[in-house]
């Protein structure tokens, strides 16, 4: 058999060493739990819209409200322009200069977030339970 | 320093000022390959920013490669600064340096760098898949600390971090797979038949 490092197949080339593969269950083993108590953190119940300057909380609203919210949020850098309807949020318009806040599209979700970083404005749908708003605390 | 006129002859018997002593040919190789590792990791860094993302702050992470190269090639040192003047000449670039976001890539950016030293120099048997999945797990955590601590002040945004650090994870590995790889191949000795067919081409 050939072992030349060049003859090596492509999962050998993908595996590892043993030490690569301990570090892997590690990490991955540190998301999982991660995942999971942040899971528990975000609780159930309705979900709410928080709109946050930096650590200003600027409004709060019901994302299954009856009527379409049109938010108009003051960041660093100006107006960001969140939408509240269907049971989704999105943030519609920004005055940053990547517009990734507007590509991330719209969440329905508890715990998704939208984040504006240059005008640090932030999304985020959160369950009413206790938990999330000791998380936030 | 004088210059002669055209007409002018030298003068002949007066001793030369002596000159500063030339580098040597590692030294001015080694400074190549830093700058050429350099605008590779800046044309993959320049090329990242103009991929779309699958969020505000993720990226693959194809500059890292380059960086795992010269940790190799070039030792920890040269590998920490080509980290950070990638960020800086790739922010040049894009438009982004002193912004918010160049803030996260070189906070991230150095952050890795360190981890990778580290693990290179500090764990026994670990390759360079080891040593890119570390950086690309430290690179994540301390964009979202510096984040959290300078831009948007709420314990929220880490409720991101699990599913930002998994993708990070297997990018991470990926990108430790291409750069041992590439390692691999510079290492490898050149073959007189290639060497050949490089000359008459």
């Amino acid at each position: 058999m050939n072992s030349s490092p060049a003859s090596r197949s492509l999962s050998g080339r993908l595996s590892g060493t043993w030490t690569d593969r301990l570090l892997l269950a590690l990490v991955l083993g540190g998301i999982v739990f991660g995942w999971l108590h942040i899971r528990q953190l975000a609780g159930g119940g309705e979900a709410m819209v928080d709109i946050y300057h930096g650590q200003t909380l600027l409004a709060e609203y019901p994302l299954n409200g009856a009527a379409p919210v049109h938010f108009a949020a003051q960041g660093e850098i100006g107006i960001s322009d969140i939408l509240i309807a269907d049971g989704e949020v999105a943030i519609t318009d920004s005055p940053c200069t990547t517009k990734k806040c507007i590509l991330s599209g719209h969440k329905h979700s508890i715990g998704d977030m939208l984040v504006c970083l240059p005008n640090r404005i932030l999304v985020a749908v959160r369950g009413d339970a206790q938990a999330f708003d000791a998380m936030l605390e | 320093m004088t210059f002669l006129a055209s007409g002018d002859t030298p003068q002949t018997g007066s001793p030369c000022p002596p000159s500063p002593p030339r580098p040597s040919l590692a030294a001015l190789q080694g400074k190549a390959q830093w700058m050429a590792l350099l605008m590779l990791a800046v044309g993959m860094h320049v090329l990242e920013s103009a991929l779309p993302g699958l969020g505000p702050w993720f990226k693959p992470g194809l500059a890292n490669i380059v960086t795992l190269v010269a940790l190799v090639m070039l030792g920890p040192g040269q590998a920490l600064m080509l980290a950070v003047a990638r960020v800086v000449v790739g922010a040049m670039f894009i438009g982004t340096l002193f912004t918010p976001t160049f803030i996260m890539s070189l906070s991230g950016a150095v952050a890795a760098a360190l981890v990778m030293l580290a693990a290179w120099r500090l764990i026994p048997g670990i390759s360079l898949i080891g040593v890119s999945l570390l950086g690309a797990v430290a690179h994540m955590l301390v964009q979202f600390a510096t984040v959290e601590a300078l831009f948007i002040q709420q314990h929220a945004l880490f409720y991101l971090l699990p599913p930002f650090l998994l993708v990070a994870a297997l990018t991470g590995w990926l990108n430790g797979v291409a750069a041992a790889y590439i390692v691999e191949r510079l290492q490898r000795p050149v073959e007189p038949a290639a060497a050949g067919e490089a000359a008459h081409a």
